[in-house]
């Protein structure tokens, strides 16, 4: 923790310098604490971080790398929620709670099994835009060192906690649809244990090369 | 590096532009699955997912298809990825390309997009002449990059809606807006009509090249799915659907073309059905 707060306050750091030297147009200009802006520009920052240093902490530093981040920067109670739809009313508390937590570990796993070698990428800011029910769009792109962009969209919302990503669109497609799809049609047609089941087989595939 | 789903549109159907009798098959088969598509349409009843009312035919393909797949090609394209070097796979995929971008140039027309239309044309020309026949891209440096249009997206752009679903079976995901841009694809690949210039023992190795290739850029897609899927099928097509839209938009689509998923808990929350 101690490690991550350093890096939080080198980076407020260069943000005031850059806000006082740089020209404005840059990407900190506007990414005030607590900003959509800022929240994505918190999760880019550690994910490339986890894929600079990918090698030398494996996939289990990786985890503890990324895990408070993504639980800071993305509302995945919210998330896991949306993800079942009508179904997750039928589920009873513990459900619920098992749930929340396997697609917690399944969310931040899927991170840490895929960013975990640096070639040069960088993350690039493209724009902002407001969406229906008070939900802001951050778009950007990760630029290889070679090839093709790809695209990543960030929906967030604002929560009790602030801005928070509640859904990530790469290529356009939606993260959150995909799996909402897949999940309501395991339920319905194998049941829950089965989807617990299935889950955590995918966790232990994100562990693997 | 995450590549997520980005070709996996890019069907393997302009590679299957072989031989006349490949064609005539291809041809058959979509007639096939257009029919027996139309035939199992039935208003959406419970139980019967609007995008796709042939699920069941659909997965059939689908099954057959991964069965094809798994056997055939993809160990073909392991080898392929494994053996041939880097930039020999990239003028291979480069000369693919180049003999299928008159489709690009057509529907750039047919979209309106009358300037890039001309940069498209001159890129087929300039990749077919002095990239040594679609081997190396010389026009992406000089400011004419690759651009990717098909028929499908430009009944996207007319308004057509997508239509139901469609797993069309060695072709990939379609859909009956998408399906009528396989034969148009087929017709306006060089590929095509080599056949009737050239020999079969030239132009054979070349299709089945031409299936490799395309096979090994579908790799990481392909891997993605076998990572993340939970049900490999409703995996390929969300993510066809949805990238097939993000196509339409050129990459960019307006803010209120995004699907909610609040939109969906809203309207089905008292519909729920009971779970098992």
């Amino acid at each position: 923790m101690k490690v991550l707060h350093a890096i939080k306050a080198v980076l407020r750091l260069q943000i005031i310098v850059m806000m006082m030297l740089v020209a404005p147009g840059s990407w900190a200009e506007t990414a005030e604490p607590g900003s959509p802006k800022e929240v994505v520009n918190r999760l880019h920052e550690a994910l490339l971080k986890a894929m600079r240093e990918g090698e030398k902490l494996g996939y289990q530093g990786r985890f503890e790398l990324l895990a408070p981040v993504v639980d800071q920067t993305h509302d995945l109670d919210f998330i896991a929620r949306t993800t079942l739809g009508a179904n997750w009313t039928q589920l009873d508390a513990t459900q619920q709670r098992t749930f929340t937590d396997i697609f917690r570990k399944l969310s931040i796993g899927t991170y840490a099994g895929w960013f975990k070698s640096h070639d040069g990428e960088r993350f690039e800011f493209v724009e902002q835009q407001s969406m229906p029910r008070n939900q802001v769009m951050i778009r950007s792109k990760l630029v290889p060192l070679k090839g093709e962009p790809v695209r990543f969209d960030y929906i967030l919302r604002q929560g009790k906690e602030g801005w928070r990503i509640v859904n990530i669109l790469a290529d356009g497609v939606s993260d959150l649809a995909l799996k909402r799809v897949e999940y309501r049609a395991i339920l319905q047609r194998d049941g829950f244990p089965k989807l617990i089941d299935m889950l955590k087989k995918k966790i232990a595939l994100t562990e693997e090369d | 590096m995450p590549r997520i789903q980005k070709t996996e549109t890019s069907t393997k159907l302009d590679v299957l532009a072989g031989t006349r009798h490949k064609q005539l098959h291809v041809l058959l088969l979509l007639c096939a699955v257009l029919f027996a598509g139309c035939a199992t349409t039935r208003p959406n009843s419970a139980g019967v997912d609007s995008v796709d009312p042939n699920e069941e035919t659909n997965r059939k393909f689908y099954n057959f298809t991964d069965t094809i797949d798994r056997n055939i090609l993809a160990p073909v394209a392991d080898v392929y990825i494994k053996y041939v070097p880097d930039p020999m796979q990239r003028s291979i995929g480069n000369f693919y390309d180049n003999l299928a971008y008159p489709n690009v140039i057509l529907n750039a027309f047919l979209q309106g997009k009358v300037r890039q239309g001309f940069q498209d044309s001159l890129r087929f020309v300039v990749n077919s002449t002095i990239g040594g026949g679609g081997l190396f891209d010389m026009a992406a440096p000089m400011g004419l990059p690759q651009h990717d249009e098909d028929f499908g997206q430009t009944l996207g752009v007319w308004g057509v809606k997508t239509g139901s679903y469609l797993f069309v079976p060695l072709i990939g995901p379609s859909s009956y807006r998408d399906a009528p841009g396989i034969p148009v694809s087929l017709f306006s690949n060089v590929l095509f009509y080599a056949g009737s210039v050239a020999s079969l023992a030239i132009t054979g190795p070349v299709a089945v090249l031409g299936i490799v290739d395309k096979r090994a850029r579908l790799s990481g897609p392909m891997r993605i799915r076998d990572q993340a899927a939970l049900d490999p099928y409703l995996f390929v097509r969300e993510g066809f659907l949805q990238q097939r839209k993000h196509l339409i938009y050129d990459g960019d689509p307006p803010p209120e073309s995004y699907d909610d998923p609040l939109d969906d808990v809203v309207q089905n929350a008292p519909a729920a059905t009971p779970l098992r």
